[in-house]
């Protein structure tokens, strides 16, 4: 597409279409635009059948004038042969319609954004129903609601007038709660998954069991233990792997402790044996 | 100048039977349809050169009815002329 075809390559396919020589091929075409060019001098239009007319036009700029056959032209224009001329109104200029052009495919890019924002705030019960089915209670209340994004959020906090402590973070980062007794806490979630909503009703029966105490530096967003539940694996998991962190540095700790105190020995056994070396040197007997 | 006319003069110029010239003719046209067809242009030496142009869009206004029309988008076939044929049209 886009290239210049010479004529060896047209005389070539040529020979491929009709079975002939290439050099026949060559020549035929010469001779052929030979004739053209003799008889349009002359003034005289040649028509080729399925190619066009070729006529002088009597132009110094382009002296040979060609009109394409229907066919032919009807061929070329396909793509475009579903469009017809349409007639504008008084009131439409052409700067309205380049800047119509643009505005549609900006339009296009725009509009699936707006129908997700709108939907999310619009009906904060429809996504309660998406994201949590633990409880019937869900959609009743909406002070219990807290959206996973971050414009939700905004939104669904400032309507459900919850402390400014009640933020919804990850459980790698450390949040300490300024009001924990507030009992607006939720429950915490994994990396991985995105914050679910859940009522706060829920939340108090969920509450993580008194059997392991979780330290203060750990994201909670929950309110003391009050029941005999078991505590969520995902907070077990975090225990864990907090335990498995002070096991190392006492080890590390008791590791330096020990060797210094093997430097210690063994930098005393190496002066005494000088001491004795240097008591043989100066008490031979 | 018809296309009988054509085969005649290219029969008797390359000495070849009519059929054959009516043969090579049409491949020949074919074979050129087809690669403008495919948007690429075909030299001829010493004659010219057929290109296909796209034309954008266009608003024209209609002299006599003062209405305007918004033109679509068309594929047209282009012949320029070589410069040696030129100078040997105009001189």
């Amino acid at each position: 597409m886009n290239s210049r075809i010479p004529l060896n390559r047209i005389a070539e396919l040529t020979a491929i279409s009709t079975n002939s020589d290439n050099a026949v091929c060559l020549q035929f075409i010469k001779d052929l635009f030979s004739i053209v060019e003799e008889e349009v001098s002359r003034g005289n239009e040649v028509a080729i059948p399925g190619l066009g007319i070729f006529a002088k036009s009597g132009e110094i700029d382009e002296p040979i004038s060609f009109i394409p056959d229907e066919d032919f032209a009807g061929r070329i224009n396909e793509a475009f042969a579903m469009f017809s001329p349409v007639e504008l109104h008084d009131g439409v200029t052409e700067k309205e319609l380049s800047e119509a052009d643009i505005h549609e495919e900006t339009e296009s890019i725009i509009e699936p954004e707006l129908t997700e924002v709108t939907e999310s705030v619009e009906s904060p019960s429809v996504f309660l129903e998406c994201r949590d089915t633990e409880g019937p209670d869900e959609s009743q209340s909406e002070t219990a609601t807290i959206h996973e994004c971050g414009v939700e959020v905004a939104e669904s906090v400032e309507s459900t007038d919850l402390p400014d402590s009640q933020e919804i973070t990850e459980p790698e980062d450390e949040q300490i709660p300024e009001d924990p007794s507030s009992g607006v806490d939720l429950p915490e979630t994994s990396g991985e998954e995105i914050l679910e909503t859940v009522s706060l009703e829920e939340l108090d029966s969920e509450i993580a069991a008194e059997e392991i105490e979780l330290p203060d530096a750990i994201v909670d967003l929950k309110p003391e233990p009050t029941s005999n539940d078991e505590i969520p694996e995902e907070e077990m998991e975090y225990v864990v792997v907090r335990k498995s962190k002070s096991r190392f540095w006492l080890g590390l700790i008791l590791g330096l402790l020990l060797g210094f105190a093997a430097g210690v020995i063994s930098f005393l056994a190496y002066i005494v044996k000088i001491l004795d070396i240097q008591v043989e040197n100066v008490f031979p007997f | 100048m018809a296309r009988t006319e054509i085969t005649d003069r290219l029969a008797e110029a390359t000495g070849h039977p009519k059929a054959e010239i009516e043969t090579l003719l049409d491949g020949f046209v074919e074979v050129l349809k087809n690669c403008n067809i495919e948007g690429d242009s075909v030299a001829i030496p010493g004659f010219g050169t057929f290109t296909p142009v796209k034309t954008e869009e266009t608003v024209r206004t209609d002299i006599e009815s003062g209405k305007r029309f918004l033109i679509p988008p068309a594929v047209n076939i282009r012949f320029k002329s070589s410069v040696l044929l030129r100078k040997k049209l105009i001189g």
